[in-house]
């Protein structure tokens, strides 16, 4: 099963880490849209580091197999993206909460932006560069669980990505909230 | 003779009780279904409880993730189902639930994942 490829913008010749799960601690093939395989060897059965091969610029599906089968799912497609000049992914560094907006600081924030959240994923209402606005009251599942609150105040912890056209930031950010 | 059966007893407690450390199998908690959320990638299910009481005074509200390949159910088995009262054990932390957002899959951290869990009736 394959979870992630990352950095998700690389050129040809950079290190790529695909988690995941079931992979092999001597033989793995790595299939870049079902060619361009590569051999390669997970020290714990979870990660494996490849060199990107030399692939045109486009979005290419990462697929592994081994012993055990293939990683093959038509519902979840696992891609990193080969361009000349590959950009990081959002980074959250720092989040503060004022009332029911939530303030991100951090690098890589463009104009395309979708938060996604323990709360359901929402739009955010601006972004630039290193900052990051968003609504709590806007988040998909946001509506739901303050439904079944029933008025009392609860302590929750928020775990927040930000996803855009250069990837998404690796770890989430936790930030405890009273709602 | 009172005696002797009295320290017998207070012996088979202290190792049932002392011997086996409680986390082995997990810490308690107890807690009413919100509403179902589905690891997209790791073919797991996460379930929202509000409130949630993890063995203490105060409930908070979050997330605790089911497994069919590791949690064990038991009746009346509506695993998930808002209106639900849930009662079981968890291990925190475990990383269980993963999500798929456009490109890839990403964890989707949750208090922890049960490894028994058994439910009220729906009403």
């Amino acid at each position: 099963m394959v979870f992630r490829a990352t950095p998700f913008e690389v050129k040809p010749g950079d290190y790529i880490t695909i988690d995941g799960s079931g992979f092999s601690k001597t033989l793995n093939k790595v299939y870049f849209d079902g060619g361009s395989v590569l051999n390669a060897s997970s020290a714990n059965g979870t990660s494996l580091i490849v060199p990107v091969p030399a692939l045109t610029e486009g979005q290419y599906k990462v697929s592994v197999s081994n012993v055990l089968g293939s990683s093959e799912n038509p519902d979840i497609s696992v891609f990193i993206k080969v361009t000349s000049t590959p950009e990081s992914g959002p980074t959250i560094s720092s989040a503060s909460i004022s009332g029911e907006t939530v303030l991100l600081a951090g690098t890589g924030f463009t104009t395309s932006n979708t938060v996604a959240t323990t709360l359901g994923n929402s739009t955010p209402i601006s972004a630039s560069g290193n900052t990051l606005t968003f609504r709590l009251n806007e988040l998909s599942q946001y509506e739901q669980v303050k439904k079944s609150m029933l008025g009392r105040p609860y302590k929750l912890v928020l775990w927040i990505f930000v996803q855009n056209e250069h990837g998404i930031n690796k770890d989430p950010y936790k930030l405890d909230i009273i709602i | 003779m009172k005696k002797v059966v009295a320290i017998l007893i207070l012996a088979s407690f202290t190792f049932v009780f002392l011997t086996k450390p409680a986390h082995a199998q997990g810490l308690p908690f107890g807690g009413l279904a919100s509403f179902p959320i589905p690891c997209t990638c790791s073919f797991t299910m996460a379930v929202w409880f509000t409130p949630l009481y993890l063995g203490g005074p105060v409930a908070i509200t979050g997330p605790l993730v089911y497994s069919p390949y590791s949690t064990v159910p038991y009746p009346y088995y509506m695993i998930g189902v808002p209106g639900v009262w849930h009662l079981g054990s968890y291990i925190p932390g475990v990383q269980a639930c993963w999500m798929y957002v456009g490109v890839a899959c990403v964890p989707f951290p949750t208090i922890g994942l049960m490894t028994k869990v058994g439910t009220s009736r729906l009403f």
